[in-house]
């Protein structure tokens, strides 16, 4: 399966959705402008006092069901019987209450049993009898006892025994503006061409209201959490979005809580639909539906102003239970009346509105559900794009609040109803947070709804109602009825939202606290024991700045995970909170040890190496022993104890827990993702130093599983090579077959031999001529004076994962190393082609080659010998453990081991050695150490160092020492081998693999400057070249030498990434040279006398030191060729071929 | 690079419309704030304003022109040197647009509360203020609710020399601006104001013709005329208010004319013309409306039935009785409820009606006979 083509179409559907929602909340934000305005400006001329008054205003009957109201029923019916209107019956209809709501009705209005003929216009439940009472004051009142029958039912009563013209439909416990029926009914009388068959008005929170006497005296926003929330909410629904669907003339709901009705319209339609749980909403739409297929002009009319004031949930449960309710009545409804979606027989509605709601009201919760679990899926399967995803999730977050604050806006320029500075900061406030807290329970109980509708699915239609309770409206007032008992969430007060914000904010402090202590700590030590030279206040506000930084990206993905814990355990939010705080100090303070063991910043280069190989590296640096382990384990605690102790002490406002996340995703999305190190000071070291170790190795990680899952064309190239088939071999190009090495060896004879010496970690800062640390390899040295010499060579990575694909094949890194691409993609190199030739391949090495996968390359070349630790005999003495672990055997003893062997090579076939050492490798323990430790003193005494410069040194007295071990096993093997008759016929090849990179470096070049040197008794003279070369360079070069001179057989095309080595003596270049640093990170390119590292550019000099640059005409152009090489190296996956199957059966035999 | 050309090409648009959306959203934040405090600043203005013109206002209210004993004098109603004495402080505020908005609703509020000479005391402020003019100013603009305004003030204010602006607007395609112009116009022409009924193109919605009704209440009973024309009015909506008319001042007169009406082509208008006959009792409408009944609609029915209940005599037990198995339910309650109305006849023929003790009959019978107790 295409899974890209699967990621590529998903991510389509979400954005195309995205778009078209914001489209239409944007229209609807605007549309809703001009409507409300011109709603208010008329309706300053409108005295509605006169339509109260007038014996000319039309009759109307409110009716009030009510189930179960004992409670306040008096008191709401009291309410009721004052509305000031001419023309007015009151009914209630009281469906079948459990409690004693008739018995309080029956003594407080005197209310005798009438006859009273129920023409059942409406098929309903029965009706037990129908009340009045005995005092004409309340002669208006009719109370109506029926079966319990549902919220529908109730209404449909109603309906069956009004009088009058208009009907208006109320929930007993909602309590009414002064005026509200008059701007309800006003609609009815003010339009001649359209009938008005429905109106309704908006809907307010009162939640935390003053109310005296069933009126609303004063308004404030509700204290508890929730409601404010749904405040916001109903602000939005009614104030917009109602008042764009009145205009457009699309409305397709009118609350529940409040609504008036052409019953005549009602009736001919069939009244409420009991069969479901949105009968508010499906009521209307069968109305429009009726008018649209009678052909009928009419009009549903919506009134702006706040009418209805009624109590929202304020808890979690209530509110769940509602929102499931709401989904399941809106599915209903869209599934009854599909007929009219995207139907033009039904207008407005069927094009418009119907779409609308399926879309954006019914699918909503489910595509962003279903967005999460795309996400997460993404996630598993490390396909997520992280800068993608948070820049999508900050996008829909500013859009959902700048709709929130224009809703408020909106409110503020025309009720204004919340005019105390401090409901208005809580209610923009809550704007910010709403999305967090009640939107997740909203979305969930939507799927919840969803899937409990679908269960059902079979008995649609025929939903049993239990009655309905109290507190249960919305903007969309669905139901009141609980047809399906709905599960019973944690509930979660308000308090504990307000409780929770403080928990975090402090613990987010306290995590801010502990970044800063280690911070000094570092820093202490590094003034104290490292030598580092100047002050406190030289380090530590840099320091803290990126502590600060860091402390901020890391809140987010606190807060997001600790708020999603909390709904479902509150406590277990904490715990969630204190364990991430502990587990990331504890990452900080092990980055902290890595970068002062080894000088380098930990980054990406991690995920590169299997599990294995991190324990291998990780025990020979000798961490892994039970005392670190008891250290781990009581810095966690430490740390635990702090963040108890210190929550519990430090309160921040829980306001701080809505500020907070803002930050983060400001200080992530400011550009700090991707921030570089500072270079303010002079050594790398002391720049990595003030670096939040922890932020270099997540961003790094972050790029690491982007740049994964990126994906593009390869792109030109502009290179000098002259591609055949870019499309399905990108790197196969015609061979340059620049031999520069001829003109230096005599020529004649057999092909020669080739010896290759990969030294681990030798450096140009310590080796040779211009070393500025002082050269520690004499003998070194002393060959390179008498071969071939560069000494501006660079390697192809910072370790030593890349050296043999590079000095061997010339080859692309792919993801993670060329060698870390499994199954290998099929090439050829110096190994295949030699043997090719005849010649005998042998790899030699004190380790596990299975370290970084280098048997399995080698093998892949079909290498005729591996020789490594475990084909050592008894006899030789590995290098010195380090809590039990050691890398495997010394350079000496490696040697020693080969010049022993007697079959390694049968004296008729030339042949090709490759040697890598690990002497020189961190723990730097070699054998004999005294005598190297003797010899490095004798060095520094040779060298001419001062005092102080040889206190530097001693710091590295182990590095420095494993060197002239590396050196003096070096000039034994080479002495040696001039004993040896083919001696004469062979071409030895020294270079480093890297530089070290735990001794400070001065540049970022260093770490790739090596020695790279060609000793022969063939050469004609010494030569010592300025100009820059790679390790790319050298299998191009030696194979246009031996096919020139000697007549070997390579193929026309290669897949070379170098060019040949460079011999121009004067420090110039013109070529691109890609670097991959750790196995992760591709971030270092050379070209021309520049150096790209990440985004910074660096000028290189001829002695390799190199100053920062602004040159952004030349950063541009090497940033082109570097997008072009990894688009180009990204291709190298799994199984790829670099070069044509026949021609790799030509050369290996069709070997894999 | 390339970083750049992936962040352009897939994560920039995000964040540059969330960037775009959070300057937004400072920006409207700043806004509301900003918006608020000045609304406060405003009302505590306002407050401060709202003092000084209802110190005015009830100056106004409660002055008293001094007699001069002079008759001639009264009769000319010089008014120049006993007008309200607006103070020095008034006359520099009303530099102020917004205060002259604020004492302008001032008065209007003042007004609809008083009566009489303090009525006219406040009108004669309000154009001493000068606020007719402003009103003028706001006739002027080409924006509709100015203009309506203006129109509702003038009325209200009854500022006489303006009254000849609102022809004008009687029949002006905006149905605010129309509506005000006619109210105002009644306030200056009592009934008389009514003739704009012989020309207006436009309907009268329910809500207009409550208002019109409203304003005339307040005038004298007038036997004004024209009513007949507007019965045989092409506008339907004027025909309604008609009937209307008829009905509220009981013009018996206008009985043959609303007989006419019956036979109406919209149900609407016949509505009204029966509902009228409930008004204007007379024998002669029953059988016509006897005669009607087959032909109408089920809500005429009803009314017809309704009308019966006050006019129909025991002639039309046997018409009614008929009604008794009609498939209306409520048919039959009206038919029931005039039954009772004819008196014992009816009520004999009810009780002895077969299927009296049947449902629905017996639980109707038993609601009508409740009503009557």
């Amino acid at each position: 399966m295409n899974w890209e083509l699967i990621q590529t179409i998903a991510s389509a559907i979400f954005l195309i959705y995205a778009f078209f929602l914001v489209s239409g909340y944007l229209f609807i934000g605007l549309y809703s402008i001009g409507g409300l305005k011109k709603y208010l400006l008329k309706n300053s001329f409108t005295n509605y006092r006169l339509l109260a008054s007038s014996p000319e205003a039309p009759p109307i009957s409110i009716i009030a069901p009510a189930y179960n109201e004992a409670a306040n029923i008096i008191e709401n019916a009291r309410s009721l019987l004052s509305i000031f209107y001419n023309n007015l019956e009151v009914i209630i209809v009281n469906d079948g209450s459990r409690d004693n709501s008739m018995e309080l009705l029956t003594d407080a209005y005197d209310l005798y049993k009438a006859d009273f003929f129920v023409n059942e216009q409406i098929k309903t439940k029965e009706v037990r009898g129908v009340y009045k009472s005995r005092n004409p004051i309340y002669s208006k009142l009719i109370v109506v006892d029926k079966v319990n029958g549902g919220k529908a039912d109730a209404l449909n009563v109603g309906i069956n025994i009004s009088a009058h013209k208009y009907i208006v439909c109320i929930d007993v416990d909602c309590i009414l503006e002064q005026d509200s029926i008059l701007k309800l009914v006003k609609p009815f009388l003010e339009t001649r061409d359209k009938r008005v068959i429905a109106t309704g008005g908006v809907v307010r929170i009162v939640n935390g209201c003053e109310v005296a006497d069933g009126r609303l005296v004063k308004v404030r926003l509700p204290d508890q959490m929730l409601p404010r929330m749904q405040t916001l909410e109903y602000i939005r629904a009614f104030l917009l979005g109602r008042m764009a669907w009145s205009r457009l003339g699309g409305l397709m709901l009118i609350s529940g809580a409040f609504g008036a009705f052409d019953k005549e319209i009602v009736i001919k339609c069939g009244g409420y639909d009991h069969g479901t749980v949105g009968e508010d909403m499906e009521l209307l739409v069968r109305m429009r539906r009726y008018m649209e297929e009678q052909r009928l002009p009419y009009r549903v009319a919506f009134i702006p102003d706040p009418l209805c004031w009624t109590e929202a949930p304020v808890t979690e449960e209530i509110l769940s239970r509602q929102r499931n309710r709401w989904t399941r009545g809106t599915i209903e409804t869209l599934y009854k009346h599909r007929i009219m979606f995207l139907n033009p027989r039904y207008g407005v509605i069927g094009l418009l509105s119907f779409p609308y709601w399926f879309f954006f009201e019914m699918m909503a919760p489910l595509v962003e559900f279903g967005g999460l679990v795309y996400f997460i899926v993404c996630l598993i399967f490390g396909w997520a794009d992280y800068t993608y995803f948070l820049s999508l999730l900050l996008f829909v977050y500013t859009f959902g609040v700048l709709y929130s604050l224009f809703a408020i806006m909106m409110e503020v320029k025309s009720y204004n109803q919340y005019t105390s500075r401090k409901d208005m900061y809580r209610l923009m406030g809550t704007a910010f947070i709403e999305p967090f807290i009640s939107h997740p329970i909203g979305v969930w109980a939507a799927i919840r709804g969803t899937i409990d509708l679908l269960r059902k699915k079979n008995s649609w239609g025929e939903m049993t109602r239990a009655g309905f309770t109290k507190k249960e409206t919305g903007p969309d007032g669905v139901v009141k009825a609980p047809a399906v008992p709905a599960p019973a969430p944690t509930v979660i007060k308000d308090a504990e939202i307000e409780e929770a914000g403080k928990v975090f904010s402090s613990i987010a402090l306290i995590w801010l606290f502990i970044l800063f202590i280690l911070s000094v700590f570092e820093t202490t030590y590094y003034l104290t024991f490292v030598n580092v030279k100047g002050h406190w206040l030289k380090y530590l506000p840099y320091s803290f700045v990126n502590d600060l930084v860091f402390w901020a990206k890391s809140l987010i993905f606190l807060f997001v995970p600790f708020i999603l814990i909390r709904f479902v355990w509150f406590r277990g939010a904490r715990i969630f909170l204190t364990g991430a705080v502990a587990l990331l100090s504890l990452l900080q303070a092990s980055l902290l040890v890595y970068y002062n063991e080894t000088g380098i910043l930990l980054g990406s280069d991690v995920f590169g190496y299997s599990q294995a190989e991190i324990k291998q590296t990780l025990g020979s640096s000798g961490v892994l022993n039970w005392p670190v382990a008891a250290g781990v384990l009581a810095f966690i605690t430490l740390i635990v104890l702090i963040v108890n102790y210190g929550s519990h002490r430090i309160r921040l406002p829980g306001i701080a827990a809505v500020i907070l996340p803002i930050i983060s995703l400001w200080t992530i999305f400011s550009g700090v993702i991707t921030g570089s190190p500072v270079t303010r000071f002079e050594t790398d070291f002391e720049n990595s130093m003030v670096l939040n170790k922890s932020d270099h190795f997540l961003n790094s990680g972050f790029h690491y599983f982007r740049v994964a899952n990126d994906s593009g064309p390869a792109g030109a190239d502009t290179g000098p090579f002259e591609y055949v088939d870019p499309g399905q071999y990108p790197f196969l190009h015609k061979d340059l077959d620049r031999d520069v090495l001829s003109p230096y060896f005599e020529t004649g004879g057999s092909p020669p031999n080739i010896v290759i010496l990969l030294l681990e970690g030798l450096g140009s800062a310590y080796s040779n001529d211009g070393a500025y640390l002082g050269s520690f390899t004499p003998y070194i040295d002393s060959l390179s004076k008498q071969g071939l010499y560069w000494e501006n060579f660079l390697s192809q990575g910072g370790r030593t994962f890349a050296v043999l694909p590079s000095v061997l094949g010339s080859l692309p890194f792919g993801a993670n190393g060329f060698m870390e691409v499994e199954p290998l993609p099929q090439h050829l190199s110096l190994l295949s082609l030699l043997k090719y030739n005849g010649y005998q391949t042998s790899f030699f090495y004190g380790g596990n080659a299975s370290f970084d996968k280098m048997q399995a390359y080698l093998e892949s070349q079909g290498i005729d010998l591996i020789v490594q630790e475990e084909d050592f005999p008894k006899g030789y003495q590995k290098l010195p453990p380090v809590n039990g672990f050691t890398w495997g055997y010394g350079d000496k003893e490696l040697f020693r081991y080969h010049n022993s062997m007697k079959n390694v090579q049968d004296g008729q076939r030339p042949y090709l050695k490759i040697f890598l050492t690990i002497s020189t490798h961190n723990p730097f323990k070699v054998n004999d150490p005294e005598r190297y430790s003797e010899l490095f003193e004798k060095r520094l005494e040779q060298l001419g160092f001062d005092e102080q410069q040889k206190a530097e040194r001693r710091q590295f007295k182990d590095h420095y020492s494993s060197i002239l071990f590396m050196d003096d096993a070096v000039r034994e093997f080479i002495e040696q081998y001039r004993e040896r008759p083919d001696f004469e016929n062979t071409i030895f090849i020294l270079t480093g693999d890297h530089r070290m990179p735990e001794i400070p470096m001065n540049t970022k070049i260093d770490r790739f400057h090596v020695p790279m040197m060609i000793y022969s008794p063939m050469l004609k003279r010494a030569e010592r070249f300025s100009s820059i070369s790679s390790h790319n360079d050298i299998t191009p070069s030696l194979l246009s030498y031996l096919k020139n001179s000697y007549s070997l057989v390579v193929p026309e095309l290669n897949t070379w990434l170098g060019e040949g080595l460079d011999t121009l003596q004067g420090f110039d270049q013109k070529r691109f040279i890609p670097i991959m640093q750790s196995k992760t990170e591709i971030r270092d390119f050379a070209m021309g006398n520049y150096h790209l590292n990440g985004n910074e550019l660096f000028r290189i000099d001829a002695g390799m030191e190199e100053e920062k640059e602004e040159n952004e005409q030349v950063r541009a152009r090497i940033m082109a060729k570097a997008a072009i090489f990894r688009r180009r190296n990204r291709l190298l996956k799994p199984g790829a071929k670099l070069v044509p199957d026949s021609m790799y059966i030509k050369y290996t035999g069709g070997r894999q | 690079m390339e970083l750049i050309s992936d962040f352009s090409s897939e994560a920039t648009w995000p964040v540059i419309m969330a960037s775009i959306f959070s300057v937004l959203i400072i920006g409207l934040v700043v806004y509301i704030v900003i918006y608020q405090h000045f609304i406060r600043l405003r009302n505590a203005r306002l407050a401060r304003w709202d003092s000084i013109a209802e110190s005015l206002i009830m100056e106004a209210i409660f002055f008293e022109k001094k007699s001069t004993k002079d008759p001639m004098l009264d009769a000319l109603d010089i008014l120049e040197h006993e007008e309200v004495r607006v103070p020095k402080r008034v006359d520099n505020l009303m530099k102020d647009r917004a205060f002259r908005r604020r004492i302008m609703d001032k008065i209007v509020a003042a007004k609809r509360n008083v009566s009489g000479t303090a009525s006219e005391n406040l009108s004669s402020l309000f154009r001493k203020l000068g606020l007719d003019l402003d009103i003028l100013n706001m006739l002027s603009t080409s924006v509709w609710y100015k203009q309506a305004t203006a129109l509702e003030l003038i009325g209200f204010m009854k500022l006489a020399s303006h009254q000849h602006l609102m022809g004008q607007y009687v029949d002006d395609q905006s149905g605010l601006i129309r509506m005000e112009a006619q109210n105002a116009i009644l306030r200056f022409s009592g009934f008389e104001g009514l003739h704009f009924l012989t020309r207006t193109r436009y309907s009268l919605s329910e809500w207009q013709q409550i208002k019109l009704l409203d304003e005339l209440s307040h005038l004298p009973h007038e036997d004004f005329k024209g009513i007949n024309d507007w019965l045989v009015s092409e506008n339907d909506t004027v025909v309604i208010l008609a009937l209307k008319l008829t009905r509220i001042y009981h013009r018996f007169e206008l009985f043959q004319e609303v007989l006419k009406c019956l036979d109406h082509t919209n149900p609407e208008v016949r509505f009204h013309a029966i509902s009228v006959l409930k008004a204007l009792p007379n024998p002669d409408a029953v059988p016509v409306l006897v005669q009607l009944f087959p032909r109408e609609t089920v809500s005429n029915q009803i009314e017809i039935l309704k009308v019966l209940q006050d006019i129909a005599s025991d002639t039309e037990i046997g018409f009614l009785s008929e009604l008794l198995y009609d498939l209306e339910f409520d048919i039959r309650k009206e038919a029931t409820r005039a039954l009772f109305k004819t008196g014992p006849a009816g009520k004999e023929v009810l009780s002895q009606y077969e299927g009296a003790d049947a449902y629905p009959l017996n639980r109707i019978i038993a609601h009508v006979r409740e009503e009557d107790r």
